[in-house]
């Protein structure tokens, strides 16, 4: 081991024999008292893990900071606090601040328990920050040593981020754990600040965020469900759509959001519900969901090829259609691909005309494909943008026809 | 005393690694954007030409130091200069080593150590680690730490490969143009500055030859090593956010989670790295004693510790925060003075005139 080599480092050499095995003896049992055990501990219950934390403006426009807590405590005991910031389970404490750390530091004040950021799951920003900017608050996040680049990055829509944290939503006792998992379910990319930041930081592409859209029990009108709904309502996650300067602009519906994470190459799965024949309906369940962007430049114009793939399996149809027969499905993928592109389309240009945000990155595509040419764009890129043409290709193919052979299950 | 082949190679590998890792992927990101990788490449072929003079320049002496033979090329005088700087220059860096080490460890694992701590308990290592064992020790010390921090960098990068957003390479030249890409390979083709280790190593190798083409191997692979590192730096976090993160390695590291189950992996690898880092600062201070030694014409070399030792701690802890010994010394000492004049200039000139003096000698013969 060490400590004999140290011992015989220290000793002079002409102590031999058994004075050199005492001082060795002495020294190693001075290692042993001062040099094992623990001296500055942390116990669990010296310390206050953070689950989530919330950034909000007030109305004011003074700067909050919300941080959720688990309180092993009160776990049990659910039905006992009901009062705001404190159900079971967790907590959660909110302070003023002139910057994020200040506010933090001042919740940190208001607590006897040391606050451990090491398993946050999920920051969420309320929707009037956002509104205002949230370019003054990332510096913190990617800055403190203390902090992870893998963290989830939220957007409340019509709420602060203090009501989200405060209330449970459900199945998860954390609403912001809730968030993080809700996420991670629907998208491949759970790393969503380092994405968001490798938009931010390039050339031209807009940023955006998944947003929390609440349901407050309207979905579910029956008074039974209602006091259910109320406690712990669920909520679904679309899209947010940041400008360069990183303000919030706008959302996505969730059937649109779920496009532009096809077309970025980050969406896992999706269930695809269209209109065939004569209003008659037809559900896949999609996978190997790709997507490519093309930009060219010819001739002045700037032309973005969008290109979907995937790959379905029927899983509903009320269709005459058969998928046993090559004539139906070749009717089936001609309809899927049209009406995937023209909703596709009018993503596109939605984000376009109304947003005036690149969130697909046709300029960085050009950046990538035509660097020569993105050199005379990139200054004028948002007037640019704005006469973007676009064609959408879609490659959607049936992979499988389920475990029916005919069309509807009672007719053909 | 004698330094063999196979520790040779890691020796040159674990320096040229742990200076490289934390000292180099950041500035080169920050001048050559997405093509840093090319500027290390082209920072590899100028290094390893740097390292071939340095080499051709010590075997000319097989059997002496660059502070002894000196003085027979350039006169006394002028190799009494000439060895003063070079004693100078390694000790100031060996020191701002110790404390980038220290800054390190500080801000990543011990945040509430004092500084002048952390100093002092590498530097007890350092002097315990010479003193035993000389080069010898180190050699044997780098043998050892060697394949585990190259089994634990290619550890990293097999767990980021699912983070990874290729596109973020192209486009390769435009953006900073070949000329950044050639801008940018000045701080890699200065970290082969640990190459000047072999004005002092040649008389104590085994085999010259063999080690000296065991070093440079050892420095080859530590350059793939450092650009592929960059390379996943770039396609993990893009060359923006990389050319500002103060080391972007080791935010990849932290970055890394694979399936939710293998996570802050980071600890674990500083730990490892450190002995790399720690490796370094030890053959920087081997360097410097025995030079130290050489040059006064001293048998016993290891009492040059016990004024270099103290010495190095106070130039050490001088610096009042990181941004000496992380950023200016790096930026505007070493790569502005020492690079060009200590590892370009100098070995270049000495070769030459010993070439030309053994060509007259021949001559006249």
């Amino acid at each position: 081991m060490i400590f004999p080599s140290i011992c015989r480092l220290l000793i002079p050499h002409r102590l031999n024999g058994l004075r050199k095995v005492y001082l060795v003896l002495v020294v190693s049992t001075m290692c042993l008292f001062t040099t094992t055990g623990c001296w500055d501990s942390n116990e669990l219950n010296d310390v206050a893990f953070i689950i989530g934390t919330g950034l909000d403006k007030l109305e004011n426009g003074e700067f909050i900071a919300s941080v959720q807590l688990a309180d092993p405590s009160t776990g049990q005991s659910s039905d006992s606090g009901k009062a705001s910031g404190d159900t079971g389970g967790y907590r959660v404490e909110e302070a003023q601040g002139k910057d994020l750390s200040d506010a933090l530091a001042n919740v940190q004040d208001q607590l006897p328990r040391r606050l451990i950021t090491g398993h946050r799951q999920a920051i969420v920003v309320g929707e009037k920050l956002a509104r205002s900017g949230i370019r003054a608050y990332l510096d913190e996040f990617v800055r403190n040593p203390k902090n992870s680049l893998r963290t989830n990055l939220f957007i409340i829509k019509e709420m602060t981020a203090d009501d989200f944290l405060k209330n449970r939503y459900a199945f998860e006792t954390f609403s912001a754990i809730a968030a993080g998992d809700e996420n991670r379910f629907l998208s491949t990319n759970e790393t969503t600040l380092r994405d968001f930041l490798f938009d931010a930081m390039s050339d031209a592409t807009c940023p955006t965020l998944p947003v929390i859209d609440i349901r407050t029990g309207s979905s579910t009108p029956s008074a039974d469900q209602q006091s259910q709904s109320v406690e712990s309502p669920s909520f679904s996650i679309s899209t947010a759509i940041f400008s360069r300067d990183l303000k919030l602009q706008g959302y996505l519906t969730g059937e649109q959001s779920l496009l532009y994470l096809w077309g970025v190459n980050k969406l896992k799965r999706v269930t695809l519900t269209e209109p065939i024949l004569s209003g008659g309906l037809i559900s896949l369940k999609m996978t190997q969901l790709r997507s490519n962007i093309r930009v060219s430049t010819q001739g002045g114009d700037i032309t973005a090829y969008v290109t979907l793939c995937g790959k379905g399996t029927v899983i509903e149809n009320h269709t005459q259609l058969s998928p046993a027969k090559l004539t139906d499905v070749d009717v089936i993928e001609q309809k899927l691909n049209a009406n995937i592109s023209q909703s596709m389309r009018q993503l596109i240009l939605r984000a376009r005309d109304q947003y005036k945000a690149d969130i697909f990155g046709f300029g960085e595509a050009v950046h990538r494909s035509d660097p020569g040419v993105w050199r005379n764009l990139k200054g004028n890129w948002p007037t640019e943008f704005s006469r973007v043409n676009v064609i959408v290709q879609t490659d959607v193919s049936i992979l499988h026809g389920g475990d029916l052979k005919t069309g509807q299950l009672f007719t053909g | 005393m004698k330094v063999s082949a196979s520790q040779m190679f890691w020796l040159m590998f674990i320096a040229l690694t742990s200076l490289s890792l934390w000292y180099v992927i950041s500035p080169t990101v920050k001048i050559a954007d997405q093509g840093a990788w090319m500027s290390a490449v082209v920072a590899t072929v100028l290094g390893l030409f740097f390292s071939y003079v340095i080499q051709q320049l010590g075997l000319l002496f097989p059997h002496q130091t660059i502070f002894e033979y000196s003085r027979t090329l350039l006169g006394n005088a002028l190799g009494q200069i000439v060895s003063i700087q070079y004693l100078c220059m390694l000790c100031v860096t060996s020191a701002i080593q110790l404390r980038g080490t220290s800054d390190l460890i500080h801000r990543v694992l011990f945040d509430k150590t004092p500084i002048f701590v952390l100093v002092a308990l590498i530097m007890f290592l350092v002097v315990y680690l010479t003193f035993r064992g000389g080069i010898e020790g180190i050699g044997r010390f780098g043998e050892l730490v060697g394949p585990v921090i190259l089994i634990t960098i290619l550890i990293t990068w097999f767990l980021d490969l699912p983070n990874a957003k290729w596109h973020a390479l192209s486009p390769l030249v435009s953006d900073s143009g070949v000329r950044g890409i050639l801008q940018g390979s000045t701080p890699f083709a200065s970290a082969f500055g640990v190459s000047l280790g072999f004005l002092v190593f040649i008389p104590l190798m085994v085999t010259p030859k063999k080690s000296i083409m065991a070093g440079t191997l050892g420095l080859l692979s530590a350059s793939v090593l450092v650009i592929w590192c960059m390379l996943m730096t770039i396609v993990t976090f893009g060359y923006e956010l990389s050319g500002r993160l103060v080391d972007p390695y080791f935010s990849l590291v932290r970055f890394v989670s694979l399936f939710e189950f293998v996570r802050n992996i980071d600890s674990v690898v500083v730990f490892i790295i450190v002995f790399g880092a720690f490796t370094a600062v030890s053959l920087y201070f081997f360097i410097t004693c025995y030079g130290v030694a050489k040059w006064l014409n001293m048998k016993a070399w290891r009492r040059t510790i016990w004024f270099v030792a103290p010495l190095e701690c106070i130039i050490a802890l001088l610096p009042s925060s990181d941004t000496a010994s992380w950023f200016w010394y790096p930026q505007h000492v070493w790569l502005t003075y020492i690079f060009p004049f200590d590892i370009i200039c100098l070995p270049l000139l000495l070769l030459c005139i010993a070439k030309m003096k053994v060509w007259t000698a021949s001559s006249n013969r």
